[in-house]
């Protein structure tokens, strides 16, 4: 007779104690870069390799690996989501400091230069000099953010920058030039007044609410004045200078007498974006907006809004100034395919990556569009590349058949980021992560009136310049 | 004939009691092996980085006493140690009465009461995140609910979350809604009180007041005393709700930045390791001092055949 002999209860534990203390240590095992596929195509003349590629995720970046091999056939990308890169990078800057991190990642600018002082990414010069790539195909300010003590730490890849929307109906019905958006920071505050609407207490219309809404920070408008960031040698703050604290005092002023409460302007904006009606813009509950290129977007899925794109208002002895942000990649510390790594950097800053990036936006506007059922002709404003080249073949491919406020906009743009551009990079130098915080902490102290506009900026020189010297002491140490 | 070899060592045991201790090592080995790589390691490595200059990149640089020392001197250390006081000393409490309150209607005998005891529960089985999401909506100034309903009664509800004076009052609404499970540790409790001990109070005269004072309160006193020094444990630890309600950032104007968030934006966002090493060591050290002071003083009101001295 056949007899199955039974598992008994002490050999079970035996083996659930085995399987369970080898799946641990299985899991403990220190994951490595994919190694490459044994067979390679006969018609390849290299080999084939997949490169880990720490980034952002969703539908769009999902799919535009997948035209990698057409300008490289040797090269596969396993994409991963990088995580949060704008406080603090916690993902990329762990795994690397473990010696686990990818072959590229993407990370922000504005805390490239912390980064790139610490060693967490490679030296890339050489490799830039040998390649066919020009550093006058960049723009100029985004270049030079991704440069630290004159060696080049990646790619710049997108960036953005920011200026005044205004609603013309809005201008028309208040008795203003609908073709004429303020200049001076004089105008605005006079043009805000008369747009102001209230019903008693209660808010209608803001005219304009600097700093809440939009995409403006602090920065725009300490730049906005010529207000100095930090020193050339990066190692002075410098947010205690008269113009900054001036610069607050505007706005603090501003929002005492245009806009009132800061908390409740804060909920205002909340509630509105709550309700579903979008951003207070789109919503026409403010008739001016300084925020980013980006917005144009939002606009053309709004076709009831008559708007146009000016130039920040400056102040007496100010400037002409945007505030220019975005994203590089890098290549990683102890990546094993430095020279496919590069390739890949290459691919996505270049042509081809940005045609394939359009092409999976400009599917994910159309589904928007379909999903939110907009009238009219699908129209697409696309992103903004740092490389000059894929800048102009989207702007040849996408910007004839927009209307003339996207076509002007477009056009302000380009002005923008070739001639009065203020990058975050380079402003915010080794201690950035607490430059920004502070910043932000100071601007809104102020207009809570938890601190005065001195006391505001004196505190976050304190605490940056702090950060910074700390910064600067391990660099010079190590 | 050749002389017999010795015997080959055996690599199990051979006794009953051996193979025994052997599966139960091999049993707790994946617990011991987590607990010792990832809590006990890092308790450790936190206590050395505590006196060290670290930002996870460059190697760490001994420093003595610079980080407490600069601890003192840090105007937000000691805004999220008030605001995390703030809220233990009134969610840990308000958590704790509204529980019981919850635990003796539940302990009655009526129809439905399953439902009823799954429904308070639920709340506190949400994921932080999830309830901080559902919070945020409830929160909402212009149309959220609990306006909604003081405006049923003619109050003009305030701006909650975006305000400094009512955004730690809003943290501790949603940490005593989910108090679902200090709950159900209190109805364990009530069921487990003798009903002669009421039928003799009844029998004596006692009202129903007298029952919860002279029955109730007593034989539940352990049971408060656990939630109390457990509540007050993991309130000081309170981090998940606050990052999502304020994004991280503990606003607005620092007011809901408690201690973990604190710790937090040192360690992963500002990378001063051994400066966020340094606080968890101090809130470890208020944390014993307070369970300490808790077993020192409960002698006074606690009911136990242990002995808690």
């Amino acid at each position: 007779m056949n007899r199955q002999r039974a598992l008994s209860r002490r050999q079970f534990l035996h083996a659930s104690g085995l399987a369970a203390v080898g799946l641990a240590a299985a899991a403990c095992v220190a994951p490595t870069a994919t190694a490459p596929a044994p067979e390679a195509d006969a018609g390849m003349t290299r080999e084939p390799v997949t490169l880990n590629h720490w980034g952002f995720s969703g539908p769009t970046w999902e799919t535009i690996w997948d035209a990698l091999p057409d300008t490289y056939p040797h090269l596969t990308v396993n994409p991963t989501e990088i995580g949060d890169i704008v406080f603090g990078d916690q993902k990329f800057t762990t795994a690397v400091a473990a010696g686990t991190g990818p072959d590229t990642a993407m990370q922000n600018r504005h805390t490239f230069l912390q980064f790139a002082a610490k060693g967490l990414y490679q030296d890339i010069t050489a490799r830039f000099d040998a390649s066919t790539l020009s550093r006058d195909d960049y723009t100029p300010v985004q270049l030079d953010e991704t440069v630290w003590e004159g060696k080049l730490y990646g790619l710049p890849w997108g960036t953005d920058v920011r200026y005044l929307y205004w609603n013309k109906e809005h201008f028309a019905e208040a008795g203003l030039d609908p073709e004429a958006p303020p200049t001076t920071w004089a105008e605005l505050e006079a043009y805000t007044e008369q747009l102001n609407v209230r019903d008693g207490d209660d808010v209608e219309r803001y005219g304009f609410v600097p700093y809440l809404y939009g995409n403006s920070w602090m920065w725009l408008w300490g730049f906005l004045a010529d207000a100095p960031a930090i020193s050339d040698d990066k190692r002075t703050i410098l947010c205690d200078d008269q113009k900054w604290i001036d610069t607050l005092t505007w706005m603090m002023n501003f929002y005492d007498n245009y806009v009132g409460d800061f908390e409740m302007a804060n909920a205002f904006s909340q509630s509105i974006q709550s309700s579903g009606l979008g951003l207070p813009f789109i919503a026409q509950r403010t008739s001016m907006s300084a925020t980013g290129n980006w917005f144009v977007g939002d606009l053309l899925r709004s076709p009831g809004i008559d708007w146009g794109a000016a130039p920040m208002p400056i102040p007496p002895g100010g400037v002409k100034s945007t505030w220019s942000c975005g994203f590089s990649i890098v290549m990683a510390p102890g990546s094993e395919y430095p020279e496919e790594a590069f390739e890949v950097m290459q691919w996505l800053t270049g042509i081809p990556g940005w045609d394939a990036l359009a092409a999976a936006d400009l599917a994910e506007t159309r589904r928007t569009w379909e999903r939110e059922q907009i009238e009219g002709d699908l129209r697409f404003w696309p992103r903004l590349a740092c490389y000059l080249p894929a800048l102009e073949s989207m702007e040849r491919e996408y910007i004839p058949q927009l209307g003339a406020a996207e076509q002007q906009a477009w056009a302000l743009t380009l002005d923008a980021l070739q001639n009065w551009t203020h990058g975050c990079g380079s402003e915010m130098g080794v201690a950035a992560l607490q430059y920004w915080v502070e910043m932000d902490n100071a601007a809104r102290n102020a207009l809570s009136h938890a601190m005065t506009p001195e006391e505001a900026m004196l505190n976050c020189k304190t605490l940056v310049q702090k950060a910074t010297d700390q910064a600067w002491e391990a660099i010079d140490n190590a | 004939m050749a002389a017999a070899s010795p015997p080959a060592p055996r690599a199990w045991p051979r006794s009953l009691r051996g193979r025994e201790a052997l599966s139960f090592y091999l049993f707790i080995a994946p617990w011991t092996l987590g607990f010792l790589l990832f809590i006990l390691g890092p308790i450790v490595a936190s206590l050395v980085l505590g006196f060290a200059q670290y930002d996870v990149i460059l190697p760490a640089k001994w420093i003595g006493l610079a980080n407490f020392r600069e601890l003192l001197q840090d105007p937000l250390f000691w805004t999220s140690l008030g605001n995390t006081v703030y809220v233990v000393c009134l969610a840990v409490p308000l958590g704790m009465a509204i529980a019981f309150g919850i635990a003796l209607l539940l302990n009655q005998k009526v129809s439905g009461m399953a439902a009823y005891r799954t429904g308070y529960f639920i709340p506190s089985i949400v994921p932080a995140v999830a309830s901080a999401a559902l919070w945020l909506y409830l929160l909402q100034p212009q149309w959220g609910l609990v306006n909604g309903l003081l405006d049923l009664v003619g109050i003009e509800g305030p701006a909650w979350l975006a305000s400094t004076r009512w955004s730690k009052p809003s943290i501790i609404m949603l940490m005593v809604w989910a108090s679902g499970g200090t709950m159900i540790i209190y109805l364990a409790g009530l069921q487990d009180i003798p009903e002669s001990l009421y039928e003799a109070a009844a029998i004596d005269g006692a009202s129903r007041l007298r029952k919860l004072w002279h029955v109730t309160l007593p034989l539940m006193s352990p049971t408060i005393f656990f939630t109390l020094v457990m509540g007050i444990i993991g309130t000081f630890q309170v981090f998940s709700v606050v990052f999502v309600l304020t994004d991280g950032m503990g606003g607005p104007l620092n007011s809901t930045l408690v201690y973990l968030v604190y710790v937090y934006r040192n360690a992963f966002v500002f990378f001063r390791m051994g400066y966020a090493s340094a606080m968890s060591l101090i809130l470890f050290l208020i944390i014993l001092a307070l369970t300490l002071l808790n077993f020192r003083f409960a002698g006074r009101w606690v009911h136990a055949e242990a002995d808690l001295s």
